[in-house]
Parts: structure tokens; sequence; C-alpha cells
């Protein structure tokens, strides 16, 4: 064991001096200009960003504790481009991860008291976790005079130890990943979206460590942006995958392919504690008088849809363990794993084969051939019945059975199977099972548009007024429902309002209102200039040049509209604007106007086939809303 | 000898010489006990059961200490949950209990009146604040915060929770008065029942007054504890059968809803020998202007060197003005005093050595902080990364402002003010509602100045001294105060101007924009700090009141560079920045095509009547759009969104009407009629409605190839009764149907 640390060491003077190179330059005025270019509007800059990472084996490990460790050094060299500005940071760490050495030094080399305030960190409804956060807050000197920053992240297993972003909160000069890999240590460094990015790989090998370097010059900043993409999707990052160690001449392996990823998660959720007894009045209850096996499976996956709250700890091994299903039975609250389980022993207990199900959202880029704890981030549970598999989100609220959500559509499950394990995909479904259709009748009266519409919501649209619908206060719901008709648009009044039961799962969501509008008949004359759509769905998606990141949709689209005017008596058309249409694989328009003699036919639809659109794709994009927004902007005119 | 002592600890027991605490949460009103809600709000989201607040302040001692005082509070909330939103709302509950026997219960009451216990012991810490809903009262920052998801909670369940705390006060380190507090009894929910109470040992009071219908306070003879040598007397507060929160436009909270104020006070300190410590009473009398006087008077009395730098400097300026005849009168001496004042304080800011690349050294501006910090109400400091707009602290102000004038031979008042906000002069009860400006004296009216920012005019107004009452203190001679009111700014002092010059672009496809924008008083807040943004008006304040340094003098005050230059190197990224800002405001505007162009005409930080004025080019997209061979423009959009009455408003009118402030919204409109066509649909374009609260007005004519619109809003007060809601209604529709208007481009 001390023969394979002797030569670690040494590579760390090595690569320590190599590093004072640039870690040593404090005067930048000079490349202010040059970076401004490159970086505008920023106000510090990174000169150089490193983290190099280290591994070491834990010889005298505990029971429970982890053989191999990791840490990773991050240093960085902040130069700010205005004088006297506050720099501040955000520094996460966990059970896991410990965060240490932390020190800033100024320009001249003394170091420089930064404030430090550390508390728990609660991601977005998560409730209760191990996650913390060190606010970091020093000042900066005058423009061009480098602070230089460091500080290291220990890891106790290096099971935690996955991604590593190239772009990061403030923009970099030279941005360095390093792995000093040691001769015992097996890891599979693989990078994620690298095409486009020049990102240059070098190896080497001093001693028994082998030095692998990503580097990649000019970074920008990440920037959080409404409608962004998870940044594994888009950014470029390395994951690394630690596959082996060796030890006294044995080879323990750790996470070398998903059998080995399942291994530990099969472990993990062996000794859940579920007491099923306690469920099985409920299970009677909801499945009693039920006649088909279909409907015991929708009357308990509806039930805990309906009656189990979203709450999710995630401290330490609950991040990975669900809470036993009689817990999150009595509390009527859980997370995903939690709510997973549950279905599973309610299931079980009806008499079906069900199954815990890991998998990573459409938040992530990856599948199983990727062996790390960073492959996924939920659970659902799957029930086998006939040799069909239904996967079940216990975390939707008004999903139907057999019906998925956009977020997991597509995405590669993995399902328990005792000591082995089933990959699986769940299927995917086109726009269409997200359409919306609308269909309006009106008339010109005096110079107001009145009529009656028909919305029907399907999939995701549906879910989504769902959602809204039952989530907005009581005394506040015929309010936001007659907003939502509207559409925001304060020329439109909506009255009589009718729905089909909002708590449906299976039907379409219908709602048939009556509306009136005014501003879109002008009169001059003997002409009546007439505004059929007033809605102009993506008429204002329009990308900024600006804008940083891709844009995620929220869903895929399939919009639908039929809307007939009755011609005015004594009326006839003088003019109808030319039919449009532009179909790509990704999306499409189509929208026409057809004379019937008594009414006028306006037809319009929207596909949106792709949820993400790249920022390659933006002029194109543009190009289609430019081409949408000149067929709305052409109205109907009627003459005496 | 022992039976000695239990005779005199008998005696002494039951003649009740030394009365017993009472102690909290131990009457229950019955109303608690409720488990169904009126009909009537069977379809509100939460209906309120009971909630009851109790303090008990009582005199302990701690160690040697004789001064300190116990409170302890108690909440009591019944609530039935009858949608998911409030299911989720309280679905976790946060809390923080203070004190030894701190404590918080957390019940659920199930529809079939079956009642469990949440088991506190899984409770979490939490480092957040408690939200609003649980937040108590008495809770101190520092103490710990818990939360805990409440298990098995569901939709038409009754959550009934409690939290006690007790608060150990030290009266020698923290005063005698406890907190102010000023709140509505209308609240989110509608409530049932709810009863706030005060039981108070010998020697304090509540201070307490109640508004707009809220309940009076009323002794509880029931509740007290009597004793021979002290006693703790009761008091409460209760009010049942209330609606919740009405949000209306134009509404203010403690003026329009049931509103109450209460402060529990401390009559004398807790001196074992003090005798006479009368049983604790209930205060419901106004402030008293000899106490008023005598805690404010010291404002602009307060010497500081930053004070002593600031009308140094200042007096040498003004001096040398007057002398050489560039100042005829006492107004422009107030005027000018004020701004070389805040030419002072911005070199102080923006050119202390901090900014600058030759000190680094504990000088100007950190040296400035630090006097600064010393002072109270310090505002300077917290502003310190907002580096665009930065505020004189308010003392530093009044009493530089008043001693540089009174050097100049005039008098100054301090104006102490109840803020609009809180009601008039008479409705104050605390000196810590009331707020300060200087006033004095010009030729034709008194000028009301508030501590200076970068930009405020001379005598800006502002909306929480519209018709504010209060009380000038003089400085000539002791005890000099008067009643006065601030007059209400007028439709003329705040104006906004936009004046649109329009040419069809791209085949018809756009429309480029000339547009001048002009501001006035009130109307140029939130335009004025980005309209500046390129900082040139340090130049031209350090250029105009400049002095020249005289030679070998040392100041022994706070040390800066002077000089009449602003050397900025982030200039051209500020005049860039600044461009961008504005594209993003006109965005939220319109559909814009392109920004083009932004030029600064006038500052609006100079003179009696400083506007601020500014010219843009841009290319609007959307507004046009085409109908055979003629094309439609929807000309109304120019004149910005308008507001749109409800149906409930222009039904209802509940509580009274404060606007801002009063002023007047022009635009004008020239469209260039592109050749070959004409206009037709003019016919809506011409409107005139005016009454006493406001007005709206439209024209519309064909001059030559030019369409001319101008339209004209007034909102004439700033405040009105109810009663005149329609008077509003009858303006502000009109206004709104004008900016839907549309005209039609005709090919000829």
């Amino acid at each position: 064991m001390v023969k394979q640390h002797v030569p670690k060491v040494l590579s760390g003077v090595i690569l320590s001096f190599s590093f004072l190179v640039s870690f040593s330059q404090t005067n930048f005025s000079d490349k202010i200009a040059e970076w401004k270019k490159t970086f505008p509007k920023e106000d510090v800059i990174a000169a150089s960003f490193r983290e190099t990472i280290d591994f070491s084996i834990n010889t005298n490990a505990e029971p429970g504790e982890a053989k191999v460790k990791a840490s990773v050094l991050n240093e960085m060299t902040i130069v700010p481009v205005k004088d006297f500005l506050k720099y501040d940071d955000g520094l996460f760490y966990n059970d896991e991860v410990s965060i240490d050495n932390f020190k800033v030094l100024n320009a001249d080399g003394k170091e420089v008291k930064a404030e430090k305030i550390c508390s728990d960190y609660q991601g977005q409804n998560i409730f209760h976790s191990d996650q913390k956060v060190c606010a970091v807050k020093f000042p900066l000197g005058e423009r061009g005079m480098a602070f230089k920053y460091s500080f290291v992240e220990n890891y106790k297993d290096i099971k935690f130890l996955s991604s590593f972003f190239f772009n990061r909160r403030l923009p970099v000069a030279e941005r360095i990943v390093q792995f000093n890999i040691p001769s015992w240590m097996e890891v599979d460094l693989r990078g994620f979206n690298f095409t486009g990015n020049n990102i240059q790989k070098t190896s080497s090998k001093e001693g028994d460590i082998t030095r692998v370097v990503f580097t990649m010059k000019d970074v920008p900043a990440y920037v959080r942006e409404p409608q962004s993409p998870n940044q594994a999707i888009t950014f470029p990052h390395v994951i690394c995958v630690s596959k082996a160690f060796n030890e006294n001449g044995q080879r323990n392996v750790l996470f070398e392919n998903v059998k080995d990823l399942y291994g530990w998660y099969h472990f993990v959720t062996s000794d859940i504690g579920n007491k099923p007894d306690e469920l099985k009045t409920k299970v009677d209850e909801l499945t009693f008088n039920k006649k088909t096996e279909i409907e015991k499976i929708e009357s308990i996956f509806y039930w805990v849809q309906d009656n189990v709250r979203y709450i999710a700890f995630e401290n330490g091994i609950m991040g990975f363990k669900p809470d036993a299903a009689q817990n999150v039975f009595k509390n009527k609250y859980g997370d995903c794993k939690g709510k997973a389980n549950l279905l599973k022993e309610m299931l079980k207990l009806a008499g079906f084969d069900a199954r815990l199900t890991w998998i990573g959202t459409s938040d992530l880029p990856y599948d199983y051939s990727l062996p790390s704890l960073c492959v996924d981030n939920h659970m659902i549970c799957t029930v086998i019945l006939s040799g069909k598999k239904y996967f079940l989100d216990g975390t939707e609220e008004h999903i139907a059975l057999n019906d998925y959500a956009q977020r997991i559509q597509g995405k590669q499950v993995l399902i328990e199977d005792g000591k082995n394990f089933i990959l699986e995909k769940i299927p995917e479904f086109p726009a269409q099972r997200n359409k919306e259709s609308k269909a309006t009748k009106m008339t010109i009266i005096e110079d107001k548009l009145a009529g009656t519409s028909t919305i029907e919501y399907n999939g995701e649209s549906k879910i989504i007024v769902q959602s809204i619908f039952s989530s907005i206060r009581k005394d506040n719901k015929n309010d936001a429902l007659n907003s939502w008709l509207k559409n925001t648009n304060q020329n439109v009044e909506v009255s009589n309002i009718k729905n089909s039961d909002f708590a449906d799962r299976q039907k379409p969501l219908q709602l048939t209102f009556d509306f009136k509008t005014s501003n879109q008949v002008t009169k001059t004359g003997n002409e009546l200039y007439v505004v059929m759509d007033w809605d102009k769905e993506f008429g204002s998606y329009e990308m900024p040049t600006d804008r940083k990141n891709d844009y995620e949709f929220d869903q895929k689209y399939f919009y639908t509209v039929q809307t007939e005017l009755a011609i005015p008596a004594g009326y006839k058309v003088d003019y109808l604007p030319t039919a449009f249409k532009k179909v790509t694989p990704d999306y499409s328009f189509e929208g026409s106007y057809i004379n019937n003699g008594k009414s006028i036919v306006y037809k319009k639809t929207i596909v949106i086939n792709k949820p993400i659109l790249k920022k390659s794709e933006f002029a194109a994009w543009n190009a289609f809303i430019a081409d949408i927004n000149k067929f709305y902007n052409d109205q109907v005119v009627l003459t005496k | 000898m022992f039976r000695l002592f239990l005779f005199l600890f008998l005696t002494l027991s039951s003649s009740g010489l030394f009365a017993q605490a009472p102690q909290l949460g131990t009457t229950i009103e019955k109303e608690f006990e409720a488990t169904a809600v009126p009909d009537k709000w069977k379809n509100e989201s939460a209906v309120i059961i009971g909630q009851k607040t109790e303090y008990l302040f009582s005199r302990i001692m701690q160690g040697k200490n004789p001064y300190v005082v116990r409170t302890q509070e108690y909440i009591h909330k019944r609530i039935k949950l009858q949608d998911k939103n409030a299911l989720e709302k309280y679905s976790t509950f946060y809390y923080a209990t203070m004190g030894k026997d701190g404590n918080a219960q957390y019940n659920i009451i199930k529809p079939n009146g079956k009642e469990k216990n949440v088991n506190m012991s899984t409770a979490i810490e939490e480092e957040q604040d408690v939200p609003a809903i649980y937040r108590s009262i008495l809770l101190k920052a520092n103490f710990k915060k818990m939360k805990i998801a409440i298990p098995d909670l569901e939709v038409g369940d009754i959550i009934d929770f409690t939290i006690k705390s007790t608060y150990d006060w030290d009266m020698k380190l923290e005063g005698i008065q406890f907190t102010p507090f000023i709140f509505s009894l209308a609240n989110t929910y509608p409530t049932m029942f709810q009863q706030y109470r005060f039981t108070m040992a010998d020697g304090m009071k509540v201070k307490y007054r109640a508004y707009n219908g809220a309940p009076n306070i009323k002794y509880d003879p029931k509740a007290s504890v009597f004793g021979d040598r002290n006693s703790y007397l009761s008091y409460y507060f209760l009010d049942k059968d209330r609606e919740k929160m009405n949000e209306e436009r134009w509404s203010l909270e403690y003026r329009n809803t049931p509103t109450v104020k209460f402060r529990v006070v401390l009559l004398a300190d807790n001196d074992e020998e003090s005798k006479g410590l009368g049983q604790a009473t209930i205060d419901r009398s106004g402030l008293l202007i000899e106490d008023v006087y005598k805690r404010y008077a010291p404002v602009a009395g307060q010497l500081t060197p930053t004070v002593s730098s600031l009308v140094g400097y200042t007096t040498e300026y003004m001096v040398k003005k007057k002398t050489d005849g560039s100042l005829k009168t006492d107004d422009d001496i107030i005027r000018e005093t004020y701004y070389c004042l805040r030419k002072v304080f911005l070199e102080m800011y923006y050119k202390g050595p901090v900014h600058s690349d030759l000190e680094k050294v504990i000088t100007g501006k950190k040296l400035y902080k630090k006097i600064m910090a010393a002072e109270k109400k310090d505002v300077t400091s917290q502003k310190e990364e907002k580096e665009d707009e930065i505020r004189i602290n308010g003392v530093t102000f009044a009493t530089a402002l008043r001693v540089a004038l009174a050097a100049m031979g005039i008098q100054s008042e301090l104006f102490v003010y109840e803020p609009r906000s809180l009601g008039g002069w008479r409705d104050a009860i605390f000196m810590e509602e009331l707020d300060y400006v200087l006033r004095v004296k010009g030729k034709k009216k008194f000028y009301y100045l508030e501590a200076f920012n970068n930009f405020d005019a001379f005598a800006t107004p502002f909306s929480y001294l519209e018709g504010a009452e209060g009380y000038a203190i003089g400085y000539q001679e002791k005890d000099q105060y008067a009643r006065a009111t601030v007059p209400p700014s007028t439709m003329n002092d705040n104006i906004e101007r936009e004046e649109y010059i329009l040419n069809f672009a791209n085949a018809m496809d756009m429309i480029s924009v000339e547009r001048t924008s002009s501001y006035l008083g009130a109307t140029k807040s939130g335009k004025i700090e980005q309209a500046n943004l390129d900082r040139s008006y340090l130049n031209f304040d350090f250029e105009k009141y400049y002095n020249e340094p005289k030679k070998n003098k040392k100041s022994d005050n706070v040390a800066m560079e002077i000089s009449n230059k602003y050397d900025d190197p982030e200039k051209d990224e500020r005049i860039k920045d600044r461009k961008e800002l504005f594209e993003k405001d006109l965005k939220g505007e319109f559909d814009i095509d392109k920004y083009e162009d932004f030029e600064l005409i006038k500052d609006g930080r100079f003179g009696d009547t400083a506007w601020l004025k500014y010219s843009e080019k841009f290319t609007l997209k959307k507004l046009i759009s085409k109908a055979g061979k003629n094309y439609i423009v929807e000309i109304g959009k120019m004149i910005g969104d308008q507001i749109k009455l409800d149906s409930n408003e222009i039904k209802n009118r509940q509580t009274d009407i404060w606007i801002p402030f009063a002023r007047t919204i022009e635009n004008t409109i020239t469209v260039n009629i592109p050749a070959g066509y004409t206009v037709d649909g003019l016919q809506d374009l011409d409107t005139n409605v005016t009454n006493e609260s406001g007005g709206f007005a439209s024209t519309a004519k064909v001059d030559g190839d030019k369409l001319i619109i101008t339209t004209r809003k007034l909102y004439k007060k700033s405040f009105d009764k109810k009663e005149l809601w329609p008077n509003y209604i009858a303006f502000l529709e009109p206004a709104d149907k004008f900016s839907q208007a549309k005209i039609v481009l005709k090919k000829k």
C-alpha cells in the first residue's frame, strides 16, 4: 500500500509546480480588452479553472466504509474586469462530500478572509436532504489583478464521484479537468456533448500515475434561462465511471457495468422493512368489485396519485432507499421512491407482479450503458401483466394507466428482477397524444364577434389544465378558468362555461363556453375587417438572438383549430388571406380560409414534434415564426 | 420555627399578597370546539375557525438583575382545509419555540371527529425563515426553527395547532418598549373568531388603537389576578365573522381595512425599591407633540465630520456664488444649496479613494462609510453595492441642509409626519410610525425636501408625502413647532409625455418609430436612474459646483479627491448597458423588431421643473396587419397598456381610492401616411370625458400627409372617497377602448 502512495505524492509535487506557472500570474490587465470581447458583459473572469482529481485507497476501512476515496482540488485564478467587486460563490457538499482547505489569496499572495455562511440546501421539491451549501464572499481588488481561490472536495466513497462540467457560473479562459489515475485504479472517462466544443484530451504517464487532462479554452459562463434544458443535455461534461480497483493483487469491481450498478441498488432496496399487512385493508377496499385486472391496477394507481402528497426526503442513503410502504401509506406523503415502493407493495397484495424501477428522466441524456449513480434520478413501479409492462409513476397526479408523461417517454428503465434486472424502454408517443383541438362557431354582432367554442384537451395539454385547476384556491377557480379560456386577452369575455369531469383520467377534458370579443372587427364605410384568430399560438415564440441556451418546450404540441364565421346578411367576402403551409420533420404549420358561401371556415394545425430546440436551429425556427406571423397578420375583408 | 414559617406562608398566600401569574393557554374558548363552517364560506379554500394570540408580561429576577420582563406568547389556530391549495400550504408545519417551556403541538381533526396528535419528535431543524402563515409576532431571528411534514392530512381535515414561547427581556439592554405592531384583522381566509389578549403585571400598559371598524380593547376582570403587592390585569379584543381580505386596486390596507396598532410599554423600571407601580392599563392616547419634539428635534442637529465636510464645501461655494450675484432670491439659494450638497455627497461616494486607482488605505469612501455606519438610519451602507442609486442618510441630510441654509441666513424646519399609508396625524400612536423631511419656506411656498439620491430633483414629490400630516419643528427657539400638512402634488406637477413619429417600413411589415419621452415630478421614478446610467451627470455636477482647492490646507475631515472631472473607465459599457435596459423595457410594451438608438436630452436632475427627457428610435412589428390591398394599424396600442376594469371592479368599490399621486399622461402620435394610401377609421378616436376625479380626451386629424393623434389622461387627485368610483370608471373605460382602436390605411 505504501508503494502505491509514494508516486502519487511525487506526481502531486510535479503537477503543483507545473500549475504554479499559470497560477502564479497575478496581473492580467493586458488581457482585459481581449476578454471583454470574448466574454462581453462579464464582470469577473477566471483566467484559469482547474479541477484535479486524485484517488486514494482506504487501507483501514471500517465495515460500511468505502475502500476508495477521491479528492477534487479546485483552483481558480479570478480576475475582475471592474474595480473592487465582490465575488460570491456557493460550495455544495453533503454527507459523502466535504469541503476542505478553502483559501483565497490576493494579488500580493496574502490570504484574504472570506465571509463563509454554511447552511442546509433544499433543492426544489426536496423537503429534507443532507445537501448543504456554503455561501462564500470575498472582495476582489483592482481590475486585472488576480485572486487565487482554491478548495478541495473530499469524496468519502468514490461511487459518488461522477460529473465534471466545463461550463461553470463564471467564464473561464482556460478550463482544465485533470484525472491523476493510479495504476491500481480502473476508471472509464466518458465525454458527453463534446461535439462542437473544442476540448483537447491528453494522456501521459508519470511513474505509477496516468494523467488524463481535458482542456477547453474560452468557456462561457453557464447562465440559467427560462425553459433551458438540464445542463447535462447540452453542455460538455466528463463522467468518471469507477470500474474497479486492485488491492493486494485482487481486482475489486465497483461499477463496471449496469449489473454492478443494479447490484448496489438491489442491496440498498433489499431491506426496506415493508409491512404489507398494514396495507391490506386499503388494497381490499380499492379492488373490491373491480371486474378486471386493469381496473384493479387503475384503482390502486389512482388512489396513490390522489392521496399521497409528494414530499421528498433525500438525506444520506434515503436518497436511494425508499421509505417503507406502510410509512408512506400512513403519512400520506412520500417521494418518488416511497410512492413507487408503496405501489409495488399494494399491487403485490392485489396479486400483481409489481417491481421497483429506476429511470433517468428526460433531464438526463444517459442510458444504462453508463454504470454510474448519475444515470438516473427517478423511481417508478412496473407492473407486468400478461407479458405486458405498465409503468406507474406515482409522482404524477393526473395520469392514466398506460399513459406516460413527456419526461419519462422513450427513456430506458432498469426493472428489478431479483438478483437480475430487466432493461426496457418506456413507449414514446407522437405529438398527437397531446392534441388540443378548438372548434368555434361565431357571428358578428355590431362590432363584436360572439359565439361558442369547445376545446378538447388530451395528454400533456390535459394534464397541465388539470394540474393548474386542482392547485388553485377553490374560491378562485371560476376566475382562473375564465382567465385561462380568455388566454389573457382582455378583449375576450367568457361566459356559460361547461366542463367535463376534471378528475377523469381516461377521457379527454372538454371545455365549452360562450364568448364575446371586442376589437377584432374594424368597420370603415362598407367594409368590415375581421380578425378570425386572436390566439395566434406561437406568434410570440421567436427566440432571442442573445439567448445562451437551447429552448425546451413544456411538451410536444398538436393544435388544431376550426373556426366558422357566419357571413353577415348583406355582406360578401371581398378578401381572404392566402393559405399557408410549412412542414419540417420537427415542426409544422398549416392554415387556411375557405369561403363556403354562407360562412368562412378557418382551419389551423400546429405541430411541434421535438421538445428541444437547439441553438443552431434558432435561425430556421425564427424564419418559421416570421412566416406564421405573416399569415396571422392578414385579415378577412367583407364588403356590403 | 418551622411552624412559624408555615404560618407566615399560609397567611401571605391566603391574603393574596403575591398573586400567582396566570397561565397561558389554560382557557380554550368554546369557539375552538367548532368543526362546522358557515355555509357562506363552504366554497372558500380554508376557513379560520379560531385564532388566538395571548401574551403574558411578568417581572422576574434573573440572577441579580431585577430588570427582566418575561414575555410569554401563546398562539392557538384552528383552520378547516377545504381544498388542495390549502392542504399543500399547511402540509408542512414550520415553527420556532423560545425558552425552556417552549412547546408546539399540532392536531388534526378528521371529518368523522376523530382527533390525531402529530408526533412532534420527528420534526427537523430548518434554516429558512418561518413562513408568514406560521410566524409568531415574538419570533426572533436567532432561534432554532423546526419543520415537520404533517402525516395523514387530507382535504376536509381541521388542523389545530398551538405554539408557546417564553422570552426574557432585559430592560436595561433592550429598552422599555416592546416592538410596535400594526396589522389588519382581515386575513387571507375568512375568520370565524379571533382574539388577542394581553395580561400584564403592574407597571405596564398596552398602547392600543382600533381603526376602520376594528374592535376596541376591553378589560377582562375574570381573567385578571389580583394581589396586594402585585396583580396581573388582562385585556383583550375579539373579532368575529370577518370576511377575508378584499384586494382592490388603489387601496391602502391600513386605511381601508379593520386595523389595530398595539404595543406593550413598561411604565417604569423594575427597581424593587420603586413604589407606586400601578396596575396595568390601556393607553389609547395619541402622540404628544412635546414627546415628538423631544425625540425628533435633535435629528437635524447631528454635527458629524461628514456634515462638516458637506457644509464646509457647500458654504464656500454658496458664498462665492452669492457674492458674484448668481443667486438672486432665497429660492435660488435653497435650491442651489441642495444641489451643491448633493454634489459633495456624490463626490465622496464616487471619487472616494476606494473607487480610485491611487489610494488603497483608509480614506475617502471607506472613512466616510465608517462615519455613516455609526449613525442611525444608515441607508448608504446597505445600498453600497447598488452603485447607481445611493441615497444620503436622512440625519446627515437634514442636519447638513439646515446648517448650510442657516449659514446663508435661511431658516428651515424638520417636518415630522405620519406617512399617508398609515393614517393622518391623529392616527399616529408610535414614534416609530413617523418619518421626516426638511421643510424650507420659499417665496411662494414651502419646499418639502427628502434626503436626496443621485437623481432626485429639488422638491421632488413623493407618494408617501401626498397630504401627509405632521408637525414642523423649528430651530430658532426652544419648543418651536406647528401643525402642518404637505399639500398634495397636482396633475401639473407630475407629467408623463410621449411624442411619436411613425413611418411605415419594410414593405409595410414594420413601423419605424421615433419617440421622445418626457417626465416630470414623481413620474420620473423608475426611469431616471436608468436614463442616467452613463453617469455623465457626475461630470456636470463636479464642474458646476467646483471649488478651487486651497493650497497647503489639510482637511481634518473626509479625505477625497476634489477636481472638476469624473473619469469613468466603464463609461462606454454603461452607455451600452443603458441602451439594452431601455430596449428590454420597450419589449415589455411592444413587439419590437429592432431597438436602434437612445439619446438622453435632459437628465431630470436640475431646476424647479426638472424634466427628464430622452429620445429613442426603434422598429415595431405586429402592429400592422394586411387586409387585402389595405392595412390595419393598431394605433391605440401606441399609448401603452391601459387599465382594464373587470366586471367585479365595475360593479363594486368597497374601499376609498388612494392613487399614488395626481398626474397627467399625454401622447402625441404623428403618423406619416404612406404615399398612395388614405386613412379611415378615425371616428373612434375622438373622445372627451372629464370629471372632478380625472379624464380622458383624444383627438385625431389628418393634416396633409400626416395623421395627428393626441391623447390626454388625467388623474386629478391622489385620494377620493369610494362613492366617487364611477368617476374613475367614466374615464378609465374610454382610455382602455382607445388603446384597442385601429385605423385602416386604404389603397387609393
